[in-house]
């Protein structure tokens, strides 16, 4: 048999391991759209529980109870699979009703923070409840030994991976052939749809809890014969078991299994071909093997995971502008951060320097997190790899203080752009489940390899400008406040720079396009670039965080930068608040050896509980305060100032002449022109063969019953929807160019389910639009003039959260027209309108299209419709039936029988109106 | 002060440290063995090789009624051990109480997370200088007061121990063994303090010149390269940890120490968390490895052996003494593992019983972790015996402890003794024990067999 071969088979155990949590992934996502990080706790939770039977024992997490009672009787092996079984589900039942429940309407990633806190929570009380002995396990399976062509195999390993298999077909059939599953599947399309067959989601959602916590456990309880059972011990499994998730797109166990058995076998034919080779890196080749799988499913497919019937969308608490660059709050922080250098003596100012470069930390998931929305795994890493960066950069190479650590931030910058790259084509979790496999590969790969790194570290060269000393000293002198003033400086200076970053033009698209990246797309806004240069800046930042810290120690080493200590850092800066620089700022507090961790070291005794304190309170934070403590407050004050500010008016769209006339538009008229436009979704045309033409200063409009394929057409013409046939505009074919580059060459479009940045002030809202006019090289309208033309200047600084729909779908029109668009694409712009607004409406819209613009309207208000419109194309099943005169629509018979019965005897009743 | 309790996974570290503790050594290698077996199979080819060759004497070197039983296996031991030989007022001596002005002492752990727990350490580090207050005249006759300070398992919070301990103003750190030694010995020796431990694996502590380790913690490889060297192999495997702190130090000395004596080092870095290592274990085999050495803690050596065992080898493992604990017993075959050690398991050794006296008076476990402890505690105020009653420093304790005549090693098989001259390993002059022993496990865990090797030949820097 061949070598590789052989080492295939061997992988199987570790593959069965992986396949195993994967399962319980899955199981735990399709029913609850939670990606679970606390999986392995829960499993780990079930082996404890399965061993301690074995021996007659009953484990209690509990605090203040005994972690062992004594049953006086060993269970016999199947009741002590099925008591581990039945623990492990009730503890499912405690999860879900103390937590999942009520985040259940959250968005994924606050789900998944909150699963970190349960992870956080459950390894520290079993840590300290249980000791760090590996306690005794027996085989679940006969461990023979089998021989297979010469190879020596152990039986159970065997049997494990069949039994892992095994239960993913039994879960399947559960799914597929069971009432139970059945119900489950469509309250994960829909809680709708689950109400509607009679069943309670709530209870389905117990039930599937207590499920994927017994099949977690399940799992647990397979691998506890193979791993020593300590309280870490599987949590390093998570990245692995992810990856395999990833290639079931956490929906088919199957796959998810199957993927897991294949990382494996090929991690462990990776460990032979590193043994044989030796210009392999000695580490971390095994991996990249999670990575390059997770890589190949997400980036190549670019398959997002399946969101579930959710309605809350808002994935993160509102990043506020801030009032003032500082504040009161700001001069106070200075202020007490200045004093705490020069009063605190000893281990309280290292707290408080520890705080300071925790707080640079979180401010860079400040910026890629809370304003750009891309959750990185990886900021820790980054910061470690300026760390590891900055030693040869200002040793061997010799380049001084200041140049150094800004070379090794950028140096860290490049590296944090690669991280994010895949992020380009993925969205949302994804995108933390490759930066956390690729955090990994980085550290195990260099941090922590030892071709590259010693055991004493990466030392650093103390630094020193212009012959003062910046060291952060030794003994007695440790640490210094030179060195404290320098990481203050270098704090303040990031503070403000993010500050500042949140106000830009930048700020705002990035917002745009955490917000939604298909309108931040229609606004102009090159997604892409607005991506790379949140991760560029974000790393930039973590860079020279990670360089402070360097300093701090005098030497680098991998442990100060772990996978799994940048998911804790993640977790407090979430708890305190991620979306803002205050949060950013405070978020040190909580830190590893912050401020926070001295207090309570200091007043209450230290404690083996901090952990778990921390842990419980970023689960109770999210579910309270989404947009963490910082955010909290903020709100607080903000309702109050809201009231102090009563008196402003609310009502913004009135007929009453509070509007200034749009003046002709400056750049060449556009025509717009459809050839044979055509979008197939799978085998359906939802839009078949359209050609028409949009003329400059003319409104067409296009009507169709729901679901004939007028949204999918608009989408279609910027580049959302892939399509055949052509747009022309002018002359120009803009079918290979993407959403914002269309935009670019002068179509502005608004989105039926307006699609605004409710943090953002109106102003700001309108502005990103500006990016579309721009990147021609025009000059802007300017956003003052056109907030005036649609009757909103005196809401420019409200929040468009605030907003009426009215004022919504005006806002949204605003941000099209100041990228001065040639063409104007409109859908349902007078959605939630009264008639009153609506008739306003269509005279601002036809004011916009006498500047000279060729708009394109759909709604389904016909008195609008038929009022405004130059042409109406009418569309049914993809397919043009009719074009003409509003005229000519509203007689037409075939237009009538396409809108059946109620929109018939609207038309009917509107043509008689008439 | 424990800083950052994140969780860490990086238990890793302390297993280093962990074999470094293992490793400790008992004494100038032609000392008797007092073990009960008499095998030594070491001892036969290494007579030859120079007057410290390995002997044996199958006699039990005192009048211990339970000599004929040693007992092995001192993990997690209950006490419920046989009464020591001597009463405790024969271990102790008479009472000798410090006098004077506490003298201020640092005493660093990696304390206890959810992935290590070296806690131990602190009560047994205690329970010695209590003892040494109450019977030994403390240091310089004062009696020692301890600084407890934990790292929390990271080099910030090492960093933090140093500096804290530093502006305590004490006149020495002590540790039993840590996964952050490199950073305290680097603190430790830039800020003026000397640093001792019971345990390290490092070039850079042991040529820091302020630093001490009173084990040999190239014992863990040195061993396993004289038994390979011993049964003519030409190629063994060396399972350790995959993390710098333990690579390195591996990776650097193993060819150097096997290519010695003519063997081929192949060294297997296996990451933590695997949960397997058997394909691990099975590259090793297919490469040749005729003896397998793992260098670990206790859950790391289950899985290794676990895969050596499952994989058919035939050769021997040879392993740490940290890796031998109850679970390993219950969960591996150990019949015929042999361990390495520096540290006796006899009871019928004086060291020995007054280590277990001194748990049993002043409190502390008997384990692994705990003898660390105390070892190091109890070897600092034996080294620091020639101190006058002038003022302690940093300085006069670097000197005292350079000075220093051979004293007994703690909890060392009888015989066998310490110095710290910076003489005692020439390529690693912090280690203060020259020797080590190697044990074979029956199916019950206990050692049989004891012997003394000879390092001379193995440990030359060629």
């Amino acid at each position: 048999m061949s070598d590789h071969l052989v080492f295939l088979l061997l992988g199987l155990a570790n593959g069965a391991v992986f396949a195993s949590l994967a399962l319980a992934l899955v199981v735990t996502y399709r029913s609850s759209g939670v990606v679970n990080f606390a999986t392995s706790a829960i499993a780990l939770y079930g082996s404890y529980g399965f061993a301690l039977f074995r021996q007659g024992e009953l484990l209690v997490l509990i605090p203040g109870l005994p972690a062992k009672v004594d049953l006086g009787w060993k269970f016999p092996l199947p009741l002590a699979i099925l008591a581990a079984l039945a623990m492990t589900a009730a503890l499912g039942l405690v999860i879900y009703g103390l937590v999942f429940r009520p985040l259940r309407e959250a968005p994924a990633v606050a789900k998944a923070v909150a699963s970190v806190g349960v992870l956080v929570v459950m390894t520290g009380i079993m840590g300290i409840r249980l000791g760090t002995r590996p306690v005794r396990v027996d085989n679940v399976f006969p461990s023979d030994i089998w021989t297979v062509s010469g190879v020596r195999i152990a039986s159970d390993r065997i049997w494990f991976a069949l039994t892992v298999v095994l239960v993913a077909f039994l879960l399947w059939a559960l799914y597929r052939f069971t009432p139970f599953g059945l119900a489950t599947r469509a309250a994960a399309e829909t809680e709708r749809g689950a109400y509607l067959s009679g069943l309670s989601p709530e209870r389905l959602a117990a039930l599937n809890w207590m499920l994927s916590a017994a099949v977690a456990g399940g799992a647990g309880i397979l691998i506890a014969p193979i791993v020593p059972l300590v309280p870490v011990a599987y949590s390093l499994f998570i990245i692995p078991a992810l990856a395999a998730a990833i290639l079931g797109r956490f929906q088919y166990m199957i796959p998810a299994v199957a993927g897991g058995l294949i990382i494996g076998m090929l991690q462990s034919d990776m460990q032979f071909l590193v043994a044989s080779h030796d210009w392999l890196p000695s580490s971390g080749m095994p991996e990249v093997i999670p990575l390059a799988l997770i890589l190949i499913v997400l980036v190549v497919r670019a398959a997002p995971l399946p969101g579930r019937g959710a309605v809350v969308q808002q994935a993160l608490g509102s990043a506020p502008r801030p009032v003032r660059r500082v504040n009161g709050l700001g001069v106070a922080g200075i202020i007490g951060a200045v004093a705490g250098l020069v009063l605190l003596e000893g281990s309280w100012r290292t707290a408080l320097i520890m705080t300071f470069i925790f707080s640079m930390l979180s401010l860079s998931y400040v910026v890629v997190t809370g304003y750009a929305g891309q959750v990185s795994l990886a900021q820790l890493t980054l910061a470690g790899s300026a760390g590891f960066l900055l030693g040869p950069l200002a040793g061997n190479l010799g380049l001084p203080f200041p140049v150094a650590p800004l070379v090794a931030a950028l140096g860290a910058t490049v590296i944090g752009v690669v991280v994010g790259l895949p992020a380009l084509r993925i969205r949302g979790l994804p995108v933390a489940v490759v930066t956390l496999a690729l955090a990994l590969v980085l550290e195990k790969m260099w941090f922590a390899n030892s071709d590259y790194v010693g055991a004493s570290g990466v030392s650093i060269e103390k630094p020193s400008f212009f012959g003062l000393d910046l060291s952060s000293g030794t003994g007695v002198d440790f640490p210094r406040r030179e060195f404290g003033v320098m990481v203050f400086v270098v704090l303040l200076l990031v503070a403000f720079a993010v500050s500042y970053l949140r106000t830009s033009s930048l700020g705002s698209e990035m917002l745009a396009v955490r917000a939604n990246e298909r309108s931040a797309a229609a606004a102009g806004v090159s997604v892409v670039r607005v991506k790379v240069l949140a991760f560029a800046i974000g790393s930039f930042i973590a860079g020279l965080g990670g360089t402070m810290f360097g300093y701090r120690l005098g030497s680098v080493t991998f442990d100060s930068f772990t996978v799994l200590l940048g998911l804790s850092m993640l977790a407090t800066s979430y708890i305190i608040g991620i979306t803002s620089v205050t949060g950013g700022l405070l978020a040190g507090f909580g830190a590893i050896g912050g401020l926070g961790a001295q207090a309570m070291e200091t007043w209450f005794g230290g404690a083996d509980y901090f952990e778990t304190i921390i842990g419980v309170l970023l689960i109770i934070g999210i579910i309270r305060n989404p947009e963490g403590v910082v955010g909290y407050f903020m709100g607080v004050v903000q309702r109050y100032r809201a009231r102090a500010d009563a008196a402003a008016p609310d009502e913004v769209v009135t007929a009453d002449g509070a509007v200034t006339d749009i003046e002709p538009r400056a750049g060449s008229s556009l025509r717009l022109e459809l050839r044979d436009v055509t979008v197939r979704y799978g085998g359906v045309r939802a839009v078949d063969e359209v050609s028409f033409a949009v003329e400059p200063g003319t409104v067409v409009g296009l009507i169709g019953p729901n679901g004939a394929g007028k949204t999918t057409l608009i989408d279609a013409i910027t580049g959302f929807a892939p399509s055949t046939g052509s747009v022309v505009l002018v002359d120009e074919l803009l079918d290979d160019l993407k959403p914002h580059e269309r935009v670019h060459r002068g179509l502005g479009r608004t989105f039926q389910a307006i699609e605004l940045y409710d943090d953002l002030s109106v102003r700001e809202n309108v502005v990103v639009g500006q990016a579309a006019a721009r990147a021609r090289g025009d000059e802007p309208p300017e956003v003052e003039s056109v907030l005036a033309n649609l009757g909103l200047a005196s809401a420019a600084d409200r929040n468009a959260g605030e907003l009426s729909q009215g004022q919504r779908q005006l806002v949204s029109m605003a941000r099209a027209m100041v990228g001065d668009p040639g063409v104007l694409l409109l859908d349902e712009p007078a959605g939630g309108l009264d008639s009153t607004e609506s008739i306003w409406l269509g005279e601002r819209i036809r004011a916009i299209a006498d500047s000279g613009v060729a708009v394109l309207l759909i709604d389904h208000d016909m008195q609008l419709m038929l009022g405004l419109c130059d042409q109406i194309q009418v569309l049914d099943f993809g397919s043009l039936i009719a074009s003409g005169t509003p005229e000519e629509i509203r007689n037409d018979p075939t237009v009538a029988a396409a809108y059946l019965g109620d929109t018939q005897a609207t038309l009917a009743e509107e043509g008689s109106e008439q | 002060m424990s800083k950052s309790m994140w969780k860490r996974l990086l238990a890793v570290l302390a297993l280093i440290s962990l074999v470094a503790a293992a490793c400790g050594n008992d004494d100038d290698p032609d000392t008797s063995s007092p073990a009960a077996g008499t095998e030594a199979p070491a001892a036969n080819e290494q007579q030859a090789e120079g007057p410290s060759g390995a002997e044996t004497e199958p006699e039990p070197a005192d009048e211990a009624p339970d000599s004929g039983e040693p007992d092995a296996e001192e993990s997690d031991m209950a006490d419920t051990e046989a009464p020591a030989p001597e009463t405790t007022s024969d271990l102790f001596g008479e009472p000798n109480p410090a006098t004077g002005e506490p003298l201020k002492v640092g005493f660093v752990s990696d304390g206890r997370s959810d992935a290590i727990d070296n806690s131990a350490e602190i009560p047994a580090a205690q329970a010695a200088a209590a003892y040494a207050n109450d019977y030994l005249g403390g240091v310089a006759g004062r009696p020692i007061e301890f600084i407890t300070c934990e790292t929390g398992q990271t080099p910030a919070g090492a960093q933090d121990c140093v500096a804290e301990l530093a502006q305590a103003g004490v006149v020495a750190i002590l540790n039993g063994v840590s996964g952050q030694g490199e950073v305290l010995s680097a603190q430790a020796n830039e800020a003026g303090i000397p640093y001792v431990a019971n345990g390290g694996l490092s070039q850079a502590i042991f040529n820091a010149p302020m630093s001490f380790v009173i084990g040999n913690g190239l014992g863990a490889l040195v061993g396993p390269a004289a038994v390979a060297s011993e049964k003519g192999l030409t190629k063994v495997g060396i399972i350790v940890i995959d993390v710098p702190a333990a690579v390195e130090p591996v990776s650097q000395a193993a060819p150097l120490f096997y290519g010695n004596v003519g063997v081929e080092a192949d060294i297997i870095a296996v990451a933590p968390g695997t949960p397997d290592m058997t394909p691990q274990v099975q590259a090793a085999i297919i490469n040749d490895a005729q003896q397998f050495a793992i260098i670990g803690d206790e859950t790391f050596c289950i899985s290794a052996m676990q895969a050596i065992q499952t994989l058919g080898f035939e050769g021997e493992t040879i392993v740490v003494r940290t890796c031998i604990g109850e679970a390993t017993v219950d969960q591996v075959d150990v019949d015929g593992i042999r361990v390495v050690t520096g540290t006796s398991d006899d009871m019928s050794d004086p060291e020995v019983a007054l280590y277990h006296a001194v748990m049993d008076e002043y409190g502390g476990t008997l384990d692994t972790i705990a003898e660390g402890g105390y070892s190091a505690v109890l070897s600092w105020v034996r080294a620091m015996a020639g101190h006058g009653d002038g003022e302690v420093t940093p300085e006069s304790v670097v000197e005292t402890m350079l000075a220093m005549e051979p004293a007994p090693l703690p909890i060392g098989a009888q015989g066998s003794t310490f110095q710290c001259n910076r003489m005692a390993v020439a390529i690693a002059p912090a280690i203060c024990s020259p020797g080590f022993a190697i044990y074979t496990l029956d199916e019950n865990g206990r050692g049989t067999g004891t012997s003394f090797l000879d390092l001379t030949r193995v440990l030359t820097l060629g």
